[in-house]
């Protein structure tokens, strides 16, 4: 902890606080927060202790070279820690590769898609021509198809985007019955989800 | 999410005390995570195990992260890991105890390097 708001409930040792903020003076240490969150880790009770002992450093040096670094807490489905996620960002360019994933071959609407792209491309009497167009065809339908495809990650998504959500509203007051035990099914429905994931 | 109008990647680098890696659940949680955040570094703090192999890391780990350091845990308390992707980094151990491991991390794609410390400081030190 460097001060009281790094837990929700009084208390902490301000003897070691004042030690952990003089080290990270003398060390030239910048602390990089955890992006719309006030603390890392929950005793997990209904009306729960939570504090930041998690921390992030990087130095003033990093700072000039690095402007583009933050960290995104993540939701927690285990341990009574958040995991997080520290973005450095850099200046290698993202590709746009094409990916063929081997599982949509045994998807049933997958012949379909191919085959209504391969016959709708235009017609042109060079033969090489042609087939790369074809191809060229296919691969854009591909892309799109997957996209709407893909359900199963969009509701992942979603479920660990809800239980930030209340981790987050639980930084800031406790959480009612009926959050709480909302939160319980959200956690059991995301681990059904990525277990069918996992299967997939 | 915040990088959605940028164009260049960012290197992402997974954190979490996961209190013991030594069940299924655990494997599972941290394989999630990894695909969720698609990170290239993960650091774990608290494995409670005192040691690893590749076939281990391989438990919770994509085909991905391949190289790993390690600073084993006292007994059933804390436990450091380390895991990088070794086609975008070059990484070596720089330094470790049982508190720390710091990695430096050469990136084979824009020649940066940078160190990455993993630290667990234990609540109750006498």
């Amino acid at each position: 902890m460097r001060n009281p708001e790094n837990r929700n409930k009084p208390g902490g040792d301000t003897g070691e606080m004042n030690m952990f903020n003089e080290l990270i003076s003398d060390l030239d240490l910048v602390d990089i927060p955890f992006s719309g969150r006030n603390f890392s880790w929950s005793n997990m009770q209904a009306d729960p202790l939570l504090v930041k002992l998690d921390w992030v450093f990087t130095n003033s040096s990093w700072t000039l070279s690095h402007p583009a670094t933050f960290v995104q807490p993540l939701s927690r489905p285990i341990s009574d820690h958040i995991p997080y996620v520290l973005h450095i960002g850099t200046h290698i360019p993202k590709g746009c590769m094409f990916r063929f994933e081997s599982f949509w071959v045994e998807h049933p609407g997958f012949m379909d898609i191919v085959k209504l792209h391969w016959d709708n491309s235009p017609v042109y009497a060079n033969a090489a021509k042609n087939l790369s167009s074809k191809l060229k065809q296919v691969r854009s339908g591909l892309r799109k198809w997957s996209k709407s495809l893909s359900n199963l990650n969009k509701l992942i998504f979603n479920c660990n985007w809800v239980l930030q959500l209340l981790d987050g509203l639980e930084d800031q007051r406790i959480l009612s019955r009926l959050e709480n035990s909302f939160r319980r099914l959200v956690k059991h429905h995301l681990s059904q989800l990525l277990d069918s994931k996992r299967k997939y | 999410m915040n990088n959605k109008n940028n164009n260049n990647r960012f290197t992402k680098i997974l954190f979490w005390n996961i209190r013991g890696l030594n069940s299924q659940e655990k494997w599972d949680a941290i394989r999630d995570k990894i695909s969720e955040s698609a990170c290239q570094v993960l650091c774990i703090q608290e494995t409670k195990r005192e040691s690893f192999d590749y076939f281990y890391i391989k438990r919770f780990c994509p085909k991905s992260l391949d190289q790993f350091a390690f600073f084993p845990s006292v007994g059933a308390s804390g436990g450091l890991l380390t895991v990088w992707n070794s086609s975008i980094f070059d990484g070596s151990i720089v330094q470790m105890n049982s508190y720390a491991i710091t990695v430096k991390l050469a990136c084979k794609l824009d020649n940066k390097t940078f160190h990455v410390t993993n630290i667990y400081g234990p609540a109750n030190l006498a």
